[in-house]
């Protein structure tokens, strides 16, 4: 069995227009929790609320590392590096299809790799059932004979 | 004479982790070709800084430099902490034209 540690390994999705971004190809679960508690705002009654417009936000800023995309001078606009607070300031400019664009990538991303693991899962779950099989009764020397 | 390159932020990744924050640091060029890093951590990660590969950054006002790290030893005891590192040969430069 590998390591249950989340490696830094990146995935490079396309976008349209020859666009790409750069993602992590797996949240640690620091990383998860993050992301879950940038999503959360506190009500007026003091209650910790999921807020609908971060949900896609915060889990999109957790797995961008980079992209191609450029502004309006056709400069790079540069996320490498930057805090998640930045990241999403620059998400935050982008028109809503461009969002929505790399926020289904990202998904689509996240479920392939929720189906690998289960599938890994499934193949390791096998391999033990396996070797749990108990020995015949007839190789139960002594007990039998009691 | 080694020459020394001397900074003050600078960072080591474990791939695109953050591992530690260095605030000071001076990288040396020793006799042998080897690279030496000594410095001051100000915050790191317990469990990304024992991983391999690590890479030390000094950015520059166009980009970074950048040297894979060879073995690091960090000093002991609470708060900022004293780094000791050997660095392999520098890596290509990542320019940024951060303007």
């Amino acid at each position: 069995m590998g390591s249950r540690f989340v490696r830094p390994e990146t995935v490079k999705l396309d976008l349209s227009n020859g666009d790409w971004i750069l993602i992590k190809k797996r949240l640690s679960s620091g990383e998860q929790r993050d992301a879950f508690s940038r999503a959360y705002v506190q009500g007026e009654d003091g209650k910790f609320v999921v807020h609908p417009g971060r949900i896609g936000l915060s889990m999109v800023s957790a797995y961008l590392i980079d992209w191609s995309l450029t502004d309006t001078s056709g400069e790079q606009v540069v996320i490498r590096g930057e805090s998640t607070a930045i990241v999403e300031q620059m998400l935050n400019g982008l028109g809503t299809e461009d969002f929505d664009e790399i926020r289904i990538a990202i998904d689509a991303h996240e479920q392939r790799m929720v189906a690998e693991r289960e599938a890994q899962k499934k193949t390791r779950s096998g391999v033990t059932a396996s070797s749990a099989i108990s020995a015949l009764p007839s190789d139960a020397a002594g007990v039998l004979t009691t | 004479m080694a020459r020394a390159i001397r900074g003050v932020v600078g960072r080591i990744e474990w791939g695109y982790f953050a591992a530690a924050a260095i605030n000071g640091y001076t990288v040396q060029r020793q006799e042998d070709g080897a690279w030496s890093l000594t410095g001051t951590v100000v915050t790191f990660d317990a469990f990304k800084i024992r991983q391999r590969p690590l890479i030390f950054v000094a950015p520059h006002q166009d980009g970074e430099w950048r040297w894979p790290i060879r073995t690091v030893e960090l000093g002991d005891g609470h708060g900022p902490r004293a780094l000791s590192a050997t660095l392999g040969p520098h890596l290509p430069e990542l320019i940024t034209f951060r303007r």
